[in-house]
């Protein structure tokens, strides 16, 4: 099993081909970025500009056609086989869906206890605990029993963010967050992982919506598969 | 103590596709029931069938010499390889029923039947009575229309019709069933008939000592015996042999044990096959949450885990319920088989190691055939996952049945069918099994019942008379004439057996005298075989010649070809005449037939002992016939009608008719399980179709049309392929009983209302399964539907 990883990632090179029935599109096309500690970094661009598609691929749900993703301690994302990688993932990446993609049958607690009891990050004891004070942090904690059918989108998002973040990763990939939340909602969504970022985890987030890029430390804009500019805020 | 997330999750999942899971789990334990019941009653009956017939210690062989004193039973019992030997007679005569019918009757008499040191019988009832009596074999209680305590009448040969009190009941496991053979099995002590002045006994049983299983060791000691006491001056008339320690159905039943095994297997495959495809559809719901899963750090390996652990348990709780029920099940179908050949079984409970079995194979084989699935499911990349839509579209379809379906319900429907190809195949495949074994056991009912016809209208007689010793061919006609009757034939009817090197004459038969017995029927003219079928060579009008075979006798006597020289023994004679023909003779047992003639100058017999009457119903003859043999020094040995003769025969195969059946509606209910469970997926699998095609104007009404059509097509393709598999398989088991039984396939016939009678239950099975899914595709709203994930 690798070791936890020191966090940061540099991916260099990266492409992402699909076959498609029409041929081959280049979803991704020569990217290269690094990604730090403390970071909250916005990747926008238009749909279709390969934002969902760079944001897989360094959270290692997808595979890039070319170039390599790295982190600290050398380990190379990209070459570890499908157990290794979802290893990797559990114990290194948050992710939180547009769509929040929480389990329906299971309640807010079991959800996020899920990733704990897949990856055996934390002592089997202590886990509820654990999930109750985030789910505590974030508010939702009188939801914990009730079913994901159950809540407001805003309070599905923070029961997913709950998730992302109870194996305490070094990294959250958040595609689209807020794209199905109230503006009210969403801002406490921001919030949220904006506080993440101040604790020092890397925040990775695909959005559309400019009107979010104050909470953002670096904005990197894609077109058609490329890094078309990118904009650190001025410390 | 809480359970993890993760089986928390599969336990809702799967309460909360209770009724997609529960045709599932219905499938396993049909699945599991069949194969518990076969292989439990399989185990069962091989094992006391045997036991049952051994344990009796029968008789390796029993030797026709005439007369047997105690000096020769204990010469016998001196000579090497001989364990025992005993002396009895076997009289085969008729009965005389309460109702002054006729029937078969088996006398054994023995020094002390209840006693006997071979072919020993069990006591199971006794019933003090005066003057002389018999113990029946407890199933020809039945037979002889009696009552312990009653009396049977049996025509005692030179003694005449004596009442024989019922003195108790015998279980006489070496013997076919008393009510499969249509006969009255008795036995009586030697001192009860030599009081009623019966002579010496005739035969002397034997059993040899080794390998009494060994054929060769067994056939060699015998005809040892044999030439022995010919030497010694003693008249071997007929060696009978049975097959070595095995009972004279142990065939039968081991064939019909394989048809259970067979079918019992397909069932259960299709039932494993039902399970994956049911796994696959429930998959489908599963494979975002699987993906996200794998998102926030599944391995593929727990999730497969996860599954088949949740598969397995299903395969448990099937096995709760199927263990009881195929145990039940299975020892009824022991009881029942046994009570058929007349045997006991000593327990019905399932060997340990078949238990292991039972238990291995209902939780490993749904695993087994849910692991393609769920291996697919658990190995899809996340995004794939994640982003599954649910369902595939359906393939494109062959231009011309798009053009016939046009775009309605029908286009719609066909692809409903077309979208899971495996499934559809699946579902069709088994209701034209269920189709295909139903519709053969009714095919090979009505095979047999042409067969009784045929044999009825080629017997060209209705009643067969027996004479105890054969009378002048003239005498006869002369009494058939005075009684105004139709004689058909007078042959002369011997046992008879392929000849040997060593003169002996040697049969394979059983004590029954049935069984692989030969007959040779002498004949004035062949005039009267004119109607019967030529299977080899022809039938010449002219004058007979050589000998004819019917299908069996030509099988037993080693297929000669025509113009071959044909050896028989005639109570130790030479009977030597080249082959002219081979008959077709249903429902018979193995014959020859040879002119009168010839017989008498090879052999030296003439005259008739047999009276065959063109007379529907007519026993009332018999009174007189029997007057006027007694007359010419004979008598009625034995009558035979078309009715014994159909239930006989009936006996022996009705078994495999009602197996084939209750196999065909075994596969049918697996098969409408599997409907409604392919049914309930696709319908789940494609609830947001149905919502947008609600939502774009069409009517519940019209889904719910989409649906019964498309269970309608997979009715008539099933139905279809159903008729087209029941007839090689109809062919193949009219062959397998045919020539099981008598030595030639069952003319092939279709049964057209069992096709019909098919066709209205599958049809009317097909919509009961295909109506509750399609009410509830159709009960959700639109939003509800849109929504469906």
């Amino acid at each position: 099993m690798p070791p936890k990883s020191v966090w940061r990632l540099s991916a260099q090179n990266l492409s992402r081909v699909y076959q498609c029935g029409s041929g081959r599109v280049k979803a991704l096309d020569d990217v290269s970025l690094d990604i730090n500690k403390g970071e909250f970094i916005a990747v926008t661009g238009r749909s279709g500009s390969g934002k969902t598609t760079l944001i897989n691929m360094l959270a290692g749900l997808d595979r890039a056609s070319e170039g390599t993703i790295q982190t600290a301690d050398g380990t190379k994302i990209n070459k570890l086989d499908e157990e290794e990688l979802a290893r990797w993932r559990g114990r290194n990446v948050g992710i939180v869906f547009q769509f929040y993609q929480l389990l329906p049958s299971l309640t807010v607690l079991e959800n996020t206890l899920l990733p704990m009891d897949l990856c055996g990050v934390h002592p089997k004891v202590g886990r509820r605990d654990h999930a109750m004070s985030l789910l505590n942090d974030l508010g939702i904690n009188e939801h914990a029993s009730k079913l994901p059918r159950d809540l407001s989108g805003g309070q599905q998002q923070r029961a997913a963010i709950a998730r992302a973040l109870v194996n305490d990763p070094d990294v959250v990939f958040a595609d689209e967050p807020t794209g199905n939340l109230d503006s009210t909602t969403a801002m406490a969504v921001m919030e949220l992982f904006a506080a993440q970022a101040a604790k020092g985890k890397a925040v990775i987030m695909v959005t559309h919506d400019l009107d979010l890029a104050p909470y953002f430390s670096r904005i990197i804009t894609l077109g058609d598969g490329r890094i078309v500019a990118e904009k650190a805020k001025a410390a | 103590m809480t359970l993890p997330p993760r089986w928390i999750k599969l336990y809702r999942d799967f309460q909360a596709q209770g009724d997609r899971l529960a045709p599932v789990v219905l499938a396993m334990i049909f699945g599991q029931v069949c194969v518990i019941a076969i292989t439990g009653s399989y185990a069962t009956l091989t094992r006391d069938i045997s036991r049952a017939y051994t344990q009796t210690k029968p008789a390796s062989g029993i030797l026709d010499i005439g007369a047997v004193d105690n000096a020769l039973v204990d010469r016998v019992r001196a000579m090497e390889d001989v364990k025992d030997a005993e002396a009895l007679t076997i009289i085969h005569t008729r009965t005389r029923k309460p109702n002054g019918s006729f029937g078969r009757g088996l006398l054994f008499v023995s020094r002390s039947p209840e006693n006997q040191r071979i072919g020993r019988q069990q006591v199971e009832q006794t019933f003090p009575v005066d003057g002389p009596s018999v113990r029946l074999e407890r199933r020809s209680v039945a037979v002889a229309e009696t009552e312990i305590g009653g009396s049977v009448t049996f025509d005692l040969p030179d003694i005449g019709f004596t009442d024989l009190a019922v003195a108790g009941t015998v279980f006489d496991p070496a013997l076919a069933p008393a009510d499969q053979e249509q006969a009255i099995y008795a036995y009586m002590d030697t001192d009860t008939w030599f009081a009623l002045g019966g002579g010496p006994l005739e035969m002397l049983e034997v059993r040899v000592a080794g390998d009494v299983t060994d054929q060769q060791h067994v056939d060699t000691t015998l005809t040892r015996v044999a030439q022995q006491l010919r030497e010694t001056g003693s008249t071997v008339h007929l060696v009978r042999i049975p097959q070595a320690e095995t009972h004279p159905h142990q065939n039968q039943m081991t064939t019909v044990l394989m048809f259970f095994l067979g079918f019992g297997t397909i069932a259960f495959l299709l039932s494993a096959f039902l399970i994956s495809v049911s796994i696959e559809g429930l998959m489908v719901q599963q494979i975002r949450q699987i993906g996200v899963m794998k998102a926030i750090g599944a391995r593929a390996s727990q999730i497969r885990m996860l599954y088949l652990i949740g598969v397995a348990l299903l395969g448990l709780a099937a096995l709760v319920v199927a263990l009881p029920v195929g145990q039940q099940i299975g020892a009824l179908l022991s009881k029942v088989v046994s009570s058929l050949l007349n045997f006991d079984l000593t327990t019905t409970t399932p060997p340990v190691s078949l238990l292991i079995f039972w238990i291995t194979t209902g939780m490993a084989v749904p695993v087994l055939f849910a692991l393609r699935p769920l291996t697919r499911a658990a190995n899809l990349p996340v995004i794939a996952a994640i982003n599954d839509q649910g369902i595939n579209a359906p393939r494109p379809l062959p231009k011309f049945i798009a053009r016939l379906t046009g775009s309605g319900v029908g286009r719609l429907a066909v692809d409903g069918l077309n979208r899971n190809v495996a499934r559809s195949l699946l579902i069709i495949g088994l209701l034209a099994s269920a189709g295909a074994v139903t519709l053969t056991a009714r095919n090979v009912s009505a095979s047999f019942e042409t067969s009784i016809t045929i044999a009825a209208e080629e017997r060209k007689h209705d009643l067969d008379v027996r004479l105890t010793v054969p009378v002048d061919r003239a005498a006869a006609l002369k009494i058939a004439r005075e009684l105004g009757a139709e004689l058909r034939d007078l042959p002369l009817v011997l046992e008879a057996a392929p000849a040997r090197d060593d003169g002996l004459a040697v049969v394979r038969t059983y004590p029954d005298g049935g069984h692989g017995a030969l007959t040779v029927l002498a004949l004035e003219n062949f005039a009267s075989l004119a109607h019967l079928v030529p299977l080899v060579g022809h039938l010449d009008a002219g004058p007979m010649t050589g000998i004819i075979l019917n299908q069996s006798a030509h099988r037993l006597l080693g297929n000669p070809v025509v113009g071959d020289e044909v050896s028989l023994s005639l109570d130790g004679k030479l009977l030597l005449l080249p082959l002219t023909a081979v008959v077709r003779e249903y429902m018979s047992p193995a014959r020859a037939y040879v002119a009168a003639a010839d017989l008498k100058d090879q052999v030296g017999f003439e005259g008739t002992n047999s009276l065959r009457f063109v007379a529907p119903g007519g026993n009332h003859y018999l009174t007189d016939i029997e007057m006027r043999l007694e007359l010419l020094g004979s008598g009625v040995k034995s009558t035979f009608d078309e009715n014994q003769m159909a239930e006989a025969v009936s006996g022996h195969i009705n078994i495999f008719i009602v197996i084939l059946t209750s196999l065909g509606i075994m596969i049918a209910v697996v098969g409408f399980a599997g409907l409604t469970a392919a049914q309930g997926i696709s319908v789940t699998e494609r609830r947001r179709e149905f919502g947008v095609i609600r939502a774009i104007g069409a009517r519940r009404g019209q889904i719910l049309s989409m649906l019964l059509c498309e269970g309608l097509s997979y009715w008539f393709v099933a139905l279809v392929l159903a008729v087209l598999l029941s007839m090689p398989l109809s062919l193949l088991i009219d062959g397998l009983i045919g020539r099981m039984t008598f030595g030639m396939p069952l003319p092939f016939t279709l049964d057209g209302l069992a096709f019909l009678l098919w066709a209205g239950v599958s049809l009317a099975g097909t919509l009961l399964a295909s109506t509750p899914p399609g009410i509830a595709a159709v009960r959700a709203s639109v939003t509800t539907s849109l929504a469906h994930q």
